[in-house]
């Protein structure tokens, strides 16, 4: 009984914080009145899912009163269990992973003399594309920013959404003026600037902040990627746009803390079947800075698996680490002229 | 003229450490150079001034006001500005926002380094000292002269115009420097507006992976690497970078920004096909128009390839039906 009435009112606070909070945009909307959210509660299905397990594990032990040895090999075989299951759908989902083909993670260095319908690929029919950019600070937001700007493409079905820090108000300015400047690019009742919005999550370690409170402030990051991970774009609602934008289909960062923490979190969620496999793809770029060395996040995106790509833009640096993906310099695309 | 100083002051919106009376009282008395000298003045203060109003009213310079200045030029560099009618050498240095980078600052004022930028034309000297302003602005008041102008604020948003300031536009500016902490935002943004680039890695930093950085940037021709303690010998080096390097920052056409969106021949598409990787059968679809795509351009090459012979030959038999 207690983990629905708890949903329940979960629910309750979510509908209610939407009705107030949330307005609905409008696609010729001026940057300025661009969304900005800042979380505040977690997703629904994930805090059903979280909440009911454990709610109920531990009434029905505390009810049976069982002997602590009972409890604990109890703990201990649902420890393993998951565990198992965990690594099984980790390496099942890589083992299924679509590996990238050769031609198409090399930019083209030479202008091809393509006629205007033969554009490949041409992603303007599908019914939604959702990319996920996560921005850091200083360099990682400016080469974020030039990548996007390297890779964007007028089509009225994207949506992007940006994850800042909060307090990074340098990056919620760059952004900005990102969208501003994509809205110019179209004017007027030209859709094919497409939708956007800016999700502010907590930072996982603030500067000076002792160490041992790191992993709660971790935890409460992951809830906040959680929630920017599957809260729906306003701009794009079901009654117009079906499952379409229900979740993020490419997920693109390129080293900040917080990058590591949402992909991971992004990974977790498509090995416990709450976002479908197909969908949260995770790109890694590593910086353009760095020629002969990975950072220590491109190691741990490299490590773990997590990353569908890791691209790198130094052709030194792919041939040093195995399983990383020379993409040319995005991030400098003048270097590509 | 003192009324476009004093609202050169009041405009600018910056929020850095200025020093407004010190710098007014610097303008008053080049006034009064001014007008005791006549319009034809020949000291050195009565013609930056009338330099500085030239460049206001002719390129739109970004105004400086808050900048305090201290200058005693040297003639030559004078003769050179008013002979050739173009704004002279810039070096900006910039310490970035994250970190303080006081060896950098405190080399580029000592008077080897100053004599150095005098020497190869410089005229200005700006410093973006971020939390060593203040070090930096007593630092430079103990100096007891100076051969090029030293201008100094703590950070601004909007480096660029001041990058731009130290780029060659062709009967606009001399090519200048910017000497720069290895960060790579600065140096995205710098070899992005094409000005030339001393990158000096800070040492101190815990991995030097910005050392590596800089030397990447030195084998491929883009920057030069500079190292503390031998500044001026990689000043020497940029200037001879920017006189025969690959790159051309001399004589530069006026700075555009690049086209945005990207022409689709250029476009990154890495983000395409991980969205199609969503869409199974679509990316079949267009992996197979894309091997199509690469089977036509292999028989065009080969096309022309085969042309190159045929075509001499045909150039061969026209000649040879000329003799």
């Amino acid at each position: 009984m207690a983990p629905t009435t708890s949903a329940s009112v979960l629910a309750g606070k979510e509908e209610s914080r939407n009705d107030q909070e949330l307005k609905p945009d409008t696609r010729a909307e001026s940057y300025s009145q661009l969304h900005v959210e800042t979380v505040s509660g977690i997703n629904l299905t994930a805090a059903t899912f979280v909440a009911g397990a454990a709610s109920s594990t531990a009434a029905g032990l505390l009810l049976s009163g069982l002997s602590w040895l009972w409890l604990i090999s109890l703990v201990i075989t649902v420890g393993i269990v998951l565990g198992t299951f965990i690594v099984y759908r980790h390496f099942e989902m890589i083992r299924r992973r679509q590996k990238p083909g050769g031609s198409w993670l090399v930019p083209s260095n030479t202008p091809q003399p393509n006629a205007a319908g033969t554009q490949v690929p041409n992603t303007t029919s599908l019914p939604a594309i959702y990319f996920t950019y996560i921005l850091g600070s200083g360099g990682h937001t400016a080469e974020m920013i030039e990548t996007i700007k390297q890779s964007f493409r007028g089509q009225a079905n994207i949506h992007r959404r940006y994850i800042i820090s909060i307090g990074d108000t340098s990056s919620l300015g760059k952004a900005r003026l990102l969208e501003a400047t994509i809205k110019d690019a179209y004017p007027g009742e030209d859709d094919r600037a497409g939708t956007s919005d800016i999700f502010l999550i907590r930072r996982a370690r603030k500067v000076h902040q002792p160490l041992y409170t790191a992993p709660f402030t971790c935890l409460i990051s992951a809830f906040h990627a959680a929630n920017a991970l599957t809260r729906m774009p306003n701009p794009r609602s079901t009654k117009d746009h079906g499952k379409g934008f229900r979740y993020p289909h490419v997920i693109v960062t390129n080293g900040p803390a917080n990058g590591f923490i949402v992909c991971l979190v992004a990974h977790l969620l498509k090995i416990f079947y709450l976002v479908p496999e197909n969908r949260a793809k995770v790109v890694y770029i590593e910086t353009w800075a760095r020629s002969k060395t990975m950072s220590l996040t491109g190691k741990l995106f490299l490590k773990t698996g997590i990353a569908d790509v890791v691209g790198v833009q130094h052709e030194s640096l792919a041939k040093i680490f195995k399983g990383s993906q020379y993409i040319g310099p995005v991030s400098a695309g003048f270097l590509r002229r | 003229m003192d009324h476009l100083t004093t609202t050169k002051h009041t405009t600018d919106t910056e929020a850095t450490h200025t020093q407004k009376i010190a710098g007014q009282k610097r303008d008053a008395s080049a006034i009064t150079t001014v007008s005791s000298q006549g319009s034809s003045a020949s000291s050195g203060e009565g013609l930056e001034i009338r330099n500085e109003s030239k460049r206001e009213g002719e390129v739109k310079r970004p105004k400086l006001g808050e900048e305090q200045t201290s200058s005693n030029r040297s003639d030559n560099n004078m003769a050179l500005i008013e002979e050739t009618s173009m704004e002279g050498r810039q070096c900006f240095v910039t310490v970035g926002a994250t970190a303080g980078f006081r060896p950098l600052l405190s080399e580029v004022i000592t008077p080897e380094f100053l004599n150095c930028l005098a020497d190869n034309h410089f005229d200005l000297l700006k410093v973006q000292c971020g939390e060593d302003f203040e070090w930096f602005d007593e630092q430079v008041k103990s100096l007891p002269s100076s051969p090029v102008t030293i201008e100094r604020f703590a950070f601004t948003e909007n480096m660029a115009k001041h990058y731009i300031r130290s780029r060659g536009e062709m009967s606009v500016r001399m090519p200048g420097v910017v000497v720069a902490h290895a960060g790579s935002g600065t140096i995205l943004e710098v070899l992005r507006l094409q000005v030339p680039l001393v990158v000096v890695p800070n040492p101190t930093l815990m991995d030097n992976h910005q050392a590596e950085l800089a030397q990447e940037l030195e084998s491929t021709g883009d920057a030069v690497y500079g190292r503390l303690g031998k500044l001026t010998e990689a000043i020497a080096r940029s200037l001879e970078l920017v006189a025969q390097g690959p790159l051309k920052l001399k004589d530069l056409p006026p700075y555009s920004p690049p086209p945005f969106p990207v022409p689709d021949s250029e476009r990154v598409t890495l983000f395409d096909w991980m969205t199609l990787t969503c869409y199974p059968d679509e990316l079949r679809k267009q992996q197979h128009l894309q091997d199509l795509r690469n089977v036509e351009k292999s028989f065009q090459r080969e096309l022309e390839q085969a042309k190159v012979p045929q075509t001499e030959t045909v150039q061969d038999r026209r000649q040879r039906d000329l003799d």
